[in-house]
């Protein structure tokens, strides 16, 4: 296996799925290039996974949904975030910010590992998807397309979630509440870090996830959007994610897939209908 | 130094992994390879194994994280449909192979003919039953192992062991006085079979009546993965080590004191210091706590130094051979 820098050329003998180290931000990052199979589209693609522990859950489905799209031409890269999976660097050191300069490593390396490429988009998944919108609205002019996975949209509603989160594996853990959501707010505002499910939260990360806004001005995306709704229960686009549309000027559409992110009854291993809407809306834009 | 590495198993797919790079000096003569928990892959859940691996590295052992065929980023699909029964999968062996493959690969690579298998849960089961199998296994981590098999959901309650209906007993206890698991009780969020199980089971050991029924005051065998005993006895029989850690909390670790610890002591205790047992008291199972990592790094550095240091370098321990069944397939 090679380590990769800026400099170099794609190699003479290549697997059709490698995994490498680049530089990001000062660090190594880890990545999988899914290289195109058969006549190659021109279009690459970076994918943005979710947060902690959804990113494990879910990680299954990127690689079946990267497979999917190399095999229809497209070039993918997956990586991970420093802090995450088997990139450098430790988890409490990761924030919102640095997910989203690391994005931005990845599609620089993604135009160097394929230098032909026509048409570079994201597609980010649950918290990946807000850090792919604001990757997307720093790189323009180099990002054609978003998609939108199940998007985070509302900071302020996200933290809280998450702590739920900690204080239903509390729970599940110690048979009660140890540390509630008041103490955790304090102990976030005095600059310390919580623990949330085994990750540690720290008070920079809590602030910028609290601070996500996809209709602020400085998220503000030019490219072709798809807002995607992956829930299993509901059929209608829910009215923050119609709203997010307008304001990118993109589609939206709801697709039914259980929550693979989290820990469910079922194996997910591909969410066949979300990679349906996802090729098929590339399809229409970019063949 | 860390390496992304792709190998073959015994089946032709790629298998993906990470090679650490031992840092210390020649490198241990055994080489560690950390077998993936369920379906969470080589990372496990909070970046678990990462720690392991590079804390291992540093002390001088190369060690390999890979990812099992058809999870991670491997080939491969896992056709279950429901989580449990991929558990189940896992628990009955399914990845041996994939196993004795990533062994061959750190010969192939590294020279090594020894290993320390370790993993969590499903990681655990199968560096046991890989152990049983194959004699170039020196060292087994087990941390979470599951021995009774893994059962849905809706199955659990009526498997539930003694300690966990204590335990569940006495959660129940705080709850009284809670809104909110009143809330959830009401709006049904609340495992009903199980909580219904748990009062029965309290009810019936205040009236005492006899053994038998859902939850025996006797744990039986039937309950015990079939494998787990003899792999136990026949590994550590043949001169190797088993360390076995659970989390205080951990339901994994009721079952294997009400099905293994309690009812087969005497024949554990044969074994002498070929096996241990370390509980760390209030560790969920993931061990997801900073202290409760750093107590599992402690205890299994401790078990390394004191059955692994002296086993020379690399140099040193070539060659001692993979099985004659072995297969080399190396896809880069």
């Amino acid at each position: 296996m090679r380590e990769l820098g800026q400099a170099q050329t794609k190699p003479s003998t290549a697997l059709p799925e490698e995994p490498f180290f680049f530089p990001g931000n000062g660090r190594r990052l880890f990545g999988v290039l899914h290289r195109p199979k058969g006549t190659e589209s021109g279009v690459g693609i970076v994918l943005c996974h979710p947060f902690a522990e959804e990113k494990l859950w879910a990680h299954r489905v990127f690689v079946s949904l990267a497979r999917d799209l190399a095999a229809l031409g497209h070039a993918v890269l997956r990586f991970d975030a420093a802090g995450y999976g088997d990139s450098e660097g430790a988890f409490a050191e990761a924030t919102l910010e640095t997910q989203v300069r690391d994005s931005i490593a990845a599609i620089g390396q993604l135009k160097v590992q394929q230098p032909d490429l026509r048409t570079v988009g994201l597609i980010g998944l649950r918290l990946g998807a807000a850090v792919a919108c604001m990757a997307g609205a720093r790189c323009n002019d180099e990002v054609r397309f978003l998609i939108l996975c199940e998007p985070v949209v509302n900071g302020p509603r996200y933290v809280q979630e998450i702590l739920r989160a900690s204080l239903a594996s509390q729970l599940a853990t110690h048979g009660r509440v140890v540390q509630n959501r008041s103490a955790m707010i304090e102990a976030l505002n005095k600059g310390l870090a919580i623990q949330v499910e085994g990750y540690p939260v720290t008070a920079q990360l809590h602030g910028q996830l609290a601070a996500i806004d996809l209709f602020a001005p400085d998220t503000r995306f030019h490219g072709d959007v798809l807002v995607l709704q992956v829930d299993g229960r509901q059929t209608t686009v829910r009215e923050e994610l119609q709203q997010l549309a307008s304001h990118l000027d993109g589609d939206v559409e709801a697709v039914a897939e259980d929550a693979f992110w989290k820990e469910i009854k079922r194996y997910y291993g591909r969410a066949d209908h979300m990679t349906r809407a996802i090729t098929t809306w590339l399809g229409q834009r970019y063949d | 130094m860390t390496e992304p590495v792709v190998f073959l198993n015994r089946n032709g797919l790629r298998l993906f992994g990470v090679l650490h790079h031992p840092e210390a000096g020649a490198g241990k003569g055994v080489g560690i390879v950390v077998l993936p928990a369920g379906v969470k892959m080589r990372i496990a859940p909070c970046r678990l194994y990462n720690d392991m691996a590079e804390r291992w590295a540093r002390s001088g052992y190369a060690v390999l994280r890979f990812d099992f065929a058809g999870l991670g980023d491997s080939e491969g699909e896992a056709q279950e449909e429901l989580l449990a029964d991929l558990y189940a999968a896992v628990q009955s062996g399914r990845y041996v192979g994939d196993t004795l493959a990533a062994m061959d690969y750190m010969h192939l690579r590294l020279g090594l003919g020894r290993f320390i298998l370790t993993g969590l849960c499903g990681g655990a089961i199968t560096a046991l039953l890989t152990a049983a199998r194959d004699s170039r296994v020196d060292g087994v981590l087990g941390i979470g192992l599951p021995v009774v098999p893994e059962r849905g959901a809706s199955d659990r309650p009526r498997a539930a062991t003694r300690g966990q209906a204590e335990y569940l007993w006495g959660s129940y206890g705080n709850k009284v006085m809670d809104p909110g698991a009143w809330a959830r009780f009401l709006t049904f969020r609340t495992g009903y079979r199980t909580v219904a199980r748990t009062i029965w089971w309290k009810l019936r050991s205040l009236i005492r009546r006899g053994p038998g029924g859902w939850l025996s005051s006797e744990p039986t065998d039937e309950n015990l993965h079939p494998a787990v005993l003899p792999a136990f006895r026949g590994f550590a029989r043949g001169g190797a080590h088993i360390l076995v850690m659970y989390g205080g909390a951990d339901r994994h670790g009721w079952e294997f004191q009400e099905y293994v610890g309690g009812p087969h002591a005497d024949r554990l205790q044969r074994l002498g210091d070929r096996w241990e047992l370390h509980v760390i008291p209030e560790a969920d199972h993931i061990l997801s706590g900073p202290s409760w990592r750093q107590e599992m790094h402690r205890h299994a550095d401790d078990w390394l130094r004191r059955h692994f240091a002296e086993q020379g370098s690399r140099e040193d321990r070539t060659h001692a051979g993979p099985p004659d069944n072995r297969w080399t397939g190396v896809a880069n």
